[in-house]
């Protein structure tokens, strides 16, 4: 069939104008100004919607630029163009190890099958809300029109966007938003007059912490318990239903349109060298501001707590930042002018992780912090390997001896032995990360750890250090 | 695959680019401790034990089990690093292990003991709670013990990838992480025994097998599975010659380790208390237990009495090579006027109709083309409850190798869930469909070069009866199903097609099997056969060419009828159970009532024996030893793994005492083990021309039945033997009707009501069991049960069964 001049598309264009109109005159929700102190530092560019759209409706995604991507890399008709966009953009995946995101594209393109899927990770392993979750929630549509170009830019017919079932809201508005794209003809078939063929079906997961492992997340969908398998294959070549497969961050993909819209330039000339753009955070804690916020990379910690966040609350101090949930780790205030970047945050023995930034108050103890999140961790073990199914509950129970006051300076040892043999013997990276928090926690906190051994006590008074039976 | 050099402990070694590092390591001589890795399976990497120190470029340890090879890799598999990482992860799997050693039912064989006796573990006390689980009883063979498992996860595993059952999973997370049924419902799988013998531990045990026997006081015996013709290796652990365990090594063939239900708990009917411990002579009407000397006396009496023509001879296909043919030997040396086997399932398919197109009756796949085939198709019958292994490795094939299966069975059970394409055609149906996928073949140019083979133009002349539209009629499937299964045909270089015979299969066995072989010969060297008998040496006797004087056959024709019919026979049983196992329509009863004198040698007093007038104990199963060859021709051995109880005589002893009566001598065992394998080795290699001839016209529109008979087997068995076992009568779904809960209600059949099922004036009473995998307009029973069954229905050459349903008070 012969491809309609997308940019021209009536429908799209017709709806955009009428619905920009309506939108000024209703105007649903207050656009933020940049005068606000939360967002004067704030750079938003997967966040840009969120809290100024009323998410539930496509009208005012579209009355915001929303498609406008998705129709000029149809228009394009080249699938290869979209990955250039890309790659120029220097975007990289938001979790982990930050692997490029042009070129991870590129890898699921060349692979060989018949049926490859693109797919959105928007699980966290967080209780409770997520920085995902939230997006999600905020601005559905930015998710879905970025995992249509990713279709459109690997050759994919079948999308999957997975959401912990217990996020009520977020899958709410997610599944109205993939009914509405569809009705308006951005999901199905022929999308916007082209030949692109794609539909996404919204997997309602268990929101386990191992999910936001590839492998764990593809066994996942497919209909089997979530454990992580063995790399290689890489999900890039035998993924989901053994044909290759992308997975992206929903962060990641929102990122994608306003990317592809401004030609990939505007994007890499933010952040630092090796981490362009921005990164979004769930920042939380003791500051006076809290909520979804986006730093351009290479940000100073310090700029986000003080500035974005306000300082301490309640006139409390803050003794240091932990970053990345669970897995990721503790940076006293003291190294607070570390940039946000994959370099930086890898040289402090730290990640990203979950995209969490929690400011820790002076009266919270670092030992009762890393037990309860070694806690979280050993409960999440999928199971699959002893170092993480035994390891990390072993390791629980000396940091508990720890604030029980019973440990030892042995202990101490023990630990980092434990943590040694995890990282290097676990399957997956959540093994592997696991001692993250602890390690962290050991390197700049060790005097506290001490003062509940030889002192018996605990210096913000959190713990019970007179036993655990007295 | 390119060979590349890799360096394992410093020696420079060449190896496949891209095979897994633990096969190369392996096969180096090199040992590498696992316990979550198997060959069967897909690469795991859960126990990290198989870790490896990677001496140059990145360092690290990496698992060799599912690590690939690259070219220049150096790994060490005993340094310092790696067997500190062994002696930690070994420590942390006992620390969550029920520790009870000294009285652990696995005492003398635990992989974990044995690794934690190589690597030891650190003497650092590390604080943990062992996770202590609610005891559960799911199943009265399988004993589950939580709090001894290590998540190996190789019983799920093999369960999912290898069996295609998934009856068990893991659940949980953490330290709580264990394996459970679907809810912790009761177990309810295929009883293959497979997660238990994978265990490395005590985690899964079975309760016929929980032996206080150390293992360093059992002997061990692999032997030959005895009860299919699948020829599966099975080890025993005996003990005063009793087995202890029966299970099979991973490294065995053909089977790879895998068991069924029969093959791995079949084996309490020897032991079975109503085995007959000593021979029986009818006095005054009665049968009277007695000795050997006075049971061979009678005998000889009554041999002595008559002609040696009035000797006519019946045994079963379960005897081995070497006792068959001493029984042929002494009866043609004695001048019996006919010795011959009973109705087996496949005889016909591979005497009458395999026989004369490849000029001898054998198949020409071997079990291991069914992985390696491009297509398998199974036809007649779905080999689940027949043939399990044949099953487990076309789920395999399915699953692991993402290899295509084509199934065509009117009454398809366990393997469709999980075939590429199942097609449903009416009872019987399979040589229109043969004859009809030939038409296509052909007409896609695939059969070219079978022109040149003897009498193909008459073959050729006859299938151009199948038009697409004609086959379509016959069978009841639709032209786009059986021109897609042709272009399948066409488009594999290697095609293995799959007969099974049971009992009560509907259809013809003999022109089925001719018309398959026909086709499979004009594909030439693109296909190849296997036909599966139902009992273990078949394949075996006719290599031997055992059995004469029912004319040119051995099956139970008009000749053998006529035979049997005649005034005051002499008949001597082996084995051979005709008043219950054969279709009740041969009226094998009016035999025997004609018959002047009956030996039955036999295991157990079966309906037959009860109307003999001397009836010998035998020997059954493993009590035996010899050769048997199995449905693939390969001959294997047959041990004797436990001994016959006392008073029981070998079949080669009895046949050899009975040759004494008649006063004949056989040559010594010796002389039979010579003369047997040079039959076989004769059979197995003799080269004869392929020739086709013509196949029936195709077969009308099947008539609309209102309700079908399915006789086939229920899951662990068709009952001849396998009712005698007590474990497998208690697995097994009880011998009951199978009807779909639509057609019961039709009826006003509810479940459990006793329903007498009648068809062309006979009829018998079952048992109702409304399931839900029941199609509708057809009904499923077993053939053979303790009151009837199946078999006094049908008769073997029957097409198919209409059967009237009536509720009885």
């Amino acid at each position: 069939m012969t491809v309609a001049p997308i940019a021209d598309h009536p429908t799209l264009r017709l709806e955009r104008e009428k619905w920009r109109l309506l939108v000024q005159t209703r105007s649903t929700a207050p656009d933020v100004t940049d005068q606000q102190p939360f967002q004067r530092r704030q750079h938003r560019v997967a966040l840009r919607n969120c809290g100024s759209t009323r998410a539930d409706l496509i009208e005012e995604y579209i009355a915001r630029d929303g498609f406008e991507a998705l129709a000029l890399s149809l228009e394009h008709n080249d699938p290869t163009l979209t990955l250039e966009t890309l790659k120029r953009s220097g975007l990289r995946g938001r979790t982990g190890a930050g692997f490029p995101t042009g070129l991870k594209w590129q890898l699921v393109s060349e692979a060989s099958g018949n049926d490859r899927s693109v797919v959105c990770n928007a699980n966290e392993g967080g209780s409770g809300a997520t920085l995902s979750t939230l997006l999600i929630q905020n601005d559905p549509f930015t998710v879905i029109e970025g995992l249509t170009i990713a279709a459109f830019a690997v050759g994919s017919q079948h999308g999957y966007i997975s959401l912990p079932a217990d996020q009520d809201r977020a899958m709410k508005r997610l599944s109205r938003a993939v009914e509405q794209s569809r009705a308006h003809g951005l999901l199905g078939e022929n999308i916007l007059g082209s030949n692109l063929t794609f539909d996404i079906e919204v997997h309602p997961s268990s929101g386990a912490l191992v999910l936001r492992d590839e492998t764990a997340l593809i066994s996942s969908i497919e209909g089997r318990r979530a454990t992580p398998r063995p790399r290689p294959p890489f999900p890039s070549n035998h993924g989901l239903f053994a044909e290759p497969t992308l997975i992206c961050h929903a962060e990641t993909l929102a990122a994608v349109p306003p990317v592809i819209l401004d030609g990939g330039d505007d994007f890499s000339a933010i952040g630092t060298r090796h981490s362009c753009g921005t990164k979004a955070f769930f920042l939380t804690g003791c500051v006076q501001r809290t909520g979804l916020i986006e730093v351009p990379m290479g940000t100073p910690l310090r700029t986000v707590i003080t500035e974005i966040g306000g300082g301490p609350s309640n006139g409390s101090e803050i003794r240091a930042i932990q970053i990345g949930g669970p897995s990721g780790g503790f940076i006293p205030m003291s190294l607070a002018d570390t940039t946000i970047d994959y370099e930086s945050l890898h040289d402090l023995g730290v990640s990203m992780g979950s995209g969490t930034l929690t400011a820790i108050p002076a009266d919270a103890c670092i030992v009762d912090l890393v037990r309860f999140f070694m806690g979280t961790i050993s409960d999440e073990s999928c199971g699959k390997c002893p170092p993480c199914r035994i390891g990390t509950r072993v390791m629980l129970n000396i940091l508990e001896r720890i604030t029980n006051g019973e440990g030892t300076m042995n202990d101490l040892e023990l630990l980092k032995g434990l943590s040694a043999h995890i990282r290097s013997s676990s399957l997956c990276n959540l093994g592997q990360s696991s001692p993250n928090t602890l390690l962290s926690a050991l390197r700049h906190f060790q005097e506290e750890f001490e003062a509940h051994i030889t002192d018996r006590r605990c210096p913000a008074g959190i713990c019970n250090t007179r036993g655990a039976g007295r | 695959m390119k060979m590349v050099p890799i360096t394992v402990n410093g020696r420079k070694l060449e190896a496949a680019e891209g095979e897994l590092l633990i096969h190369v390591v392996r096969a180096h001589g090199i040992s590498l401790p696992t316990l979550c890795h198997d060959d069967r399976l897909a690469p795991y990497g859960g126990c990290r034990l198989c870790v490896v120190e990677q001496v140059d470029g990145r360092g690290g340890l990496i698992p060799a089990c599912s690590t690939p090879v690259k070219l220049g890799m150096n790994i060490n598999t005993e340094s310092e690093a790696v067997t500190e990482a062994r002696r930690r992860q070994l420590q942390l799997l006992v620390l969550n292990h029920h520790m009870e050693c000294p009285v652990c039912v696995r005492r003398s064989d635990c992989r974990l003991q044995d690794l934690i006796f190589t690597y030891g573990i650190p003497d650092d006390n590390l604080p943990f709670e062992p996770t202590s689980f609610a005891p559960q009883e799911r199943s009265p063979v399988i004993c589950h013990d939580p709090d001894k498992c290590i998540i190996c996860g190789k019983c799920t595993r093999l369960c999912e990838e290898v069996q295609g059952v998934s009856a068990i999973s893991l659940v949980s997370r953490g330290v709580g992480t264990h394996i459970a049924t679907f809810q912790n419902q009761p177990l309810n799988c295929e009883f293959c025994g497979q997660c238990v013998n994978t265990c490395p531990v005590a985690a899964l045990t079975a309760r016929p097998y929980a032996s206080n026997v150390p293992i360093w006081l059992r002997e061990e015996v692999v032997t030959t599975c005895s009860f299919c013709s699948c020829g599966c290796q099975i080890r025993a652990q005996t003990y005063g010659g009793v087995p202890q365990t029966i299970d099979s090594a991973e490294d065995s063939r053909p089977n790879s380790g895998k068991l069924c239900a029969k093959g791995w708990l079949g084996w309490d009917l020897l032991a079975n208390p109503d085995r007959l411990t000593k021979p029986l002579v009818r006095r005054n009407g009665a049968l009277v237990e007695t000795d050997w000397e006075d049971a061979f006396s009678t005998i000889a009496k009554a041999l002595s009495r008559r002609p040696a023509q009035s000797l006519i001879g019946l045994s079963s296909a379960r005897f081995s090579c070497e006792d068959a043919y001493l029984l042929d030997r002494f009866m043609r040396d004695f001048g019996a006027s006919g010795l011959g086997l009973g109705p087996e399932p496949g005889l016909r398919a591979l005497q009458t109709g395999v026989g004369p197109v490849f000029g001898r009756p054998r198949s020409t796949a071997l079990l291991s083309d069914l992985r390696t085939a491009d297509l398998v198709v199974v036809l007649r019958a779905d080999p689940t409850a027949s043939h399990p292994l044949v099953k487990t490795e076309l789920v395999q094939r399915l699953i692991q190798d993402s290899k295509p299966v084509v199934m065509s069975c009117a009454f398809p059970t366990g393997l469709a869930d999980h075939a590429t394409k199942t097609l449903v055609p009416a009872p019987g149906r399979e040589a229109d469909l043969a004859c009809g996928l030939a038409h296509e073949l052909h007409a896609l140019g695939v059969l070219k070069e079978a022109t040149q083979l003897a009498r193909a133009p008459r073959w050729f002349e006859s299938i151009a009866a199948y038009e697409p539209a004609v086959t379509a009629a016959a069978t009841g499937l639709s032209v786009p199903a059986i021109r897609d299964l042709a272009r399948r045909i066409a488009d594999s270089r290697h095609t293995v097609f799959v007969l099974p015979t049971a009992r009560g299969i509907a259809g013809d066995e003999a022109i089925t099997g001719k018309t398959v072989a026909c086709l499979v010969a004009a594909l030439g060297t693109r296909a190849d056969l296997l036909v599966l008998p139902e009992r273990c040496n078949l394949q075996g006797h006719l290599d031997l060419e055992f059995g004469f004087g029912f004319g040119t056959a051995q099956q139970p024709t008009n000749a053998m009828r006529q035979t049997l019919s005649d005034d005051g026979n002499f008949l001597y049983l082996l084995g051979q159970d005709p008043v219950a196992g054969w279709p009740r329509r041969l009226g094998a009863r009016s035999f025997f009532e004609r018959a002047d004198f009956i030996v039955v040698q036999d295991a157990f007093l079966t309906e037959t024996a009860r109307l003999a007038d001397v009836v010998l104990p035998a020997t059954i199963l493993c009590e035996r030893k010899g050769t048997v060859v199995g449905a693939d021709g390969v001959a294997r051995e047959l041990k004797k793994v436990s001994t016959a109880p006392p008073g029981a005589l070998d079949d080669g002893q009895v046949i050899r005492r009975f040759a004494e009566c008649a006063g004949i001598s056989l040559p010594t065992d010796d002389e039979v083990r010579k003369e047997v394998a040079h039959r076989l080795e004769r059979a197995r290699t003799i080269h004869a021309d392929v020739r086709l001839s013509a196949v029936p016209r195709p077969s009308k529109e099947s008539p609309t039945l209102a309700l079908t008979l399915n006789a086939s087997p229920q899951l662990f068995h068709s009952g001849n033997v396998t009712q005698r076992s007590h474990m497998l009568s208690q697995l097994g779904p009880r011998t009951s009707l199978h009807i779909s809960p639509d057609e019961a209600a039709e009826r006003g059949i509810t479940d459990g009501d006793a329903v007498r099922v009648s068809s062309n004036g006979n009829d018998v009473l079952m048992r109702a069991c409304l399931d839900d995998a029941q199609r509708r307009g057809v009904v499923r029973m077993p053939w053979n049960t303790r009151n009837d069954g199946a078999a006094a229905l049908i008769d073997a050459e029957d097409e198919v069964i209409e059967v009237k349903l009536r509720r009885s008070s």
